[in-house]
């Protein structure tokens, strides 16, 4: 399974059946050339872990909010392994950037909604739990992070 | 606010905003559009997306962060096309930190503008909240009853990120935000918005 941090409202709105909304799902997708940025999880503790390297550079507390997208959906574009750029080395390591240069974001965007994604979220009361978890295994999460305040 | 600005709020098209009105040291000026600042923004956000390491990302976080008000009317207009989370999140924290929380109220108060950019503002109003403890009553209030507003926005999206706001800030203990939970448990058109307000309800009972 791959997964996508994305924004609550577009993909809530793409969820509901909203067709309007395509475009901005699309831009949520692609931001700069063709490449899709996911994370490939095979794991509750994968996600847990993307979760965290996603979330401990953002300047509030706020959830984890991401799309959940099946293998069958991507193994349709071609794949390649890339850095993340997340402080977490670890979580940088399951990055994939899948190649949309064939087809339209805006096409992928409808295509996805067609066969479906599951739009998740991990509270930041949850995500705190995790990463002072994580910190204890040794996962590098920035001293500063709103993650580890008062832990 | 300008004619032009408040009929181009009121036709959806706020991304072409030129100008804001915000409420500083005890006046209300307005300010343009101004086509330098948002030529930096647009290239400062050029970098933050295309970023390859995470110091490279830190950095371009950074440098968005020393803009200044100037650049407020180009992030609003950024903030009416739906944006990745880690874009918005620096948008939204450079708005909270240049702008007033007055200032944004006066804005969602006014309507219009896109259903990205209404539902920013609800996520912005959220980051005021720790500035305005119980104590402080009036900020308080008045963010409530902007919530408020924009928990009975006719947009799904508007309505349920409202509703997350409202719990990321803890303020379900205000009377008016009380009772909109229990309106929009009972009564949104929305099941998932339903059972968000359920769940924040259920916290503080």
């Amino acid at each position: 399974m791959y997964i996508r941090a994305v924004r609550f409202g577009a993909w809530r709105k793409l969820q509901a059946g909203d067709a309007g909304v395509v475009d901005e799902a699309a831009n949520d997708l692609v931001r700069t050339g063709s490449m899709v940025s996911v994370y490939e999880c095979h794991s509750t503790s994968d996600i847990e872990l993307v979760a965290v390297a996603h979330s401990c550079t953002r300047l509030r507390a706020q959830p984890f909010d991401y799309i959940e997208i099946d293998d069958f959906f991507v193994a349709n574009y071609p794949v390649a392994t890339t850095p993340g750029t997340t402080p977490l080395p670890d979580a940088n390591r399951l990055h994939r950037d899948v190649d949309l240069s064939g087809i339209r974001a805006r096409d992928a965007a409808i295509r996805l909604a067609f066969v479906g994604f599951t739009l998740s979220r991990l509270p930041a009361p949850e995500l705190r739990v995790v990463a002072a978890r994580l910190r204890d295994t040794g996962q590098p999460i920035p001293a500063s992070s709103w993650l580890l305040a008062g832990v | 606010m300008s004619d032009s600005t408040a009929s181009a709020m009121g036709a959806g098209t706020s991304a072409t905003w030129d100008r804001i009105d915000s409420w500083s040291a005890g006046t209300w000026a307005v300010r343009t559009r101004d086509r330098l600042e948002e030529v930096k923004l647009r290239h400062l956000l050029a970098a933050f997306d295309g970023a390859r390491t995470s110091d490279e990302r830190l950095a371009a976080q950074q440098r968005i962060l020393t803009l200044g008000s100037e650049a407020i009317p180009s992030v609003l207009a950024e903030l009416s096309l739906s944006q990745p989370p880690d874009r918005a999140d620096v948008l939204l924290e450079l708005l909270v930190r240049r702008e007033s929380a007055d200032a944004v109220i006066d804005l969602v108060i006014r309507g219009g503008g896109t259903w990205a950019l209404r539902a920013s503002l609800a996520d912005a109003l959220a980051r005021y909240v720790p500035a305005a403890p119980s104590g402080e009553g009036r900020l308080r209030f008045r963010i409530a009853a902007a919530l408020v507003a924009l928990g009975r926005d006719p947009d799904v999206g508007v309505r349920s990120t409202a509703i997350d706001a409202i719990g990321l800030a803890g303020i379900a203990d205000e009377p008016e935000i009380h009772a909109l939970l229990e309106d929009v448990a009972e009564h949104d058109g929305d099941a998932a918005v339903q059972a968000e307000a359920r769940a924040i309800l259920g916290e503080f009972e």
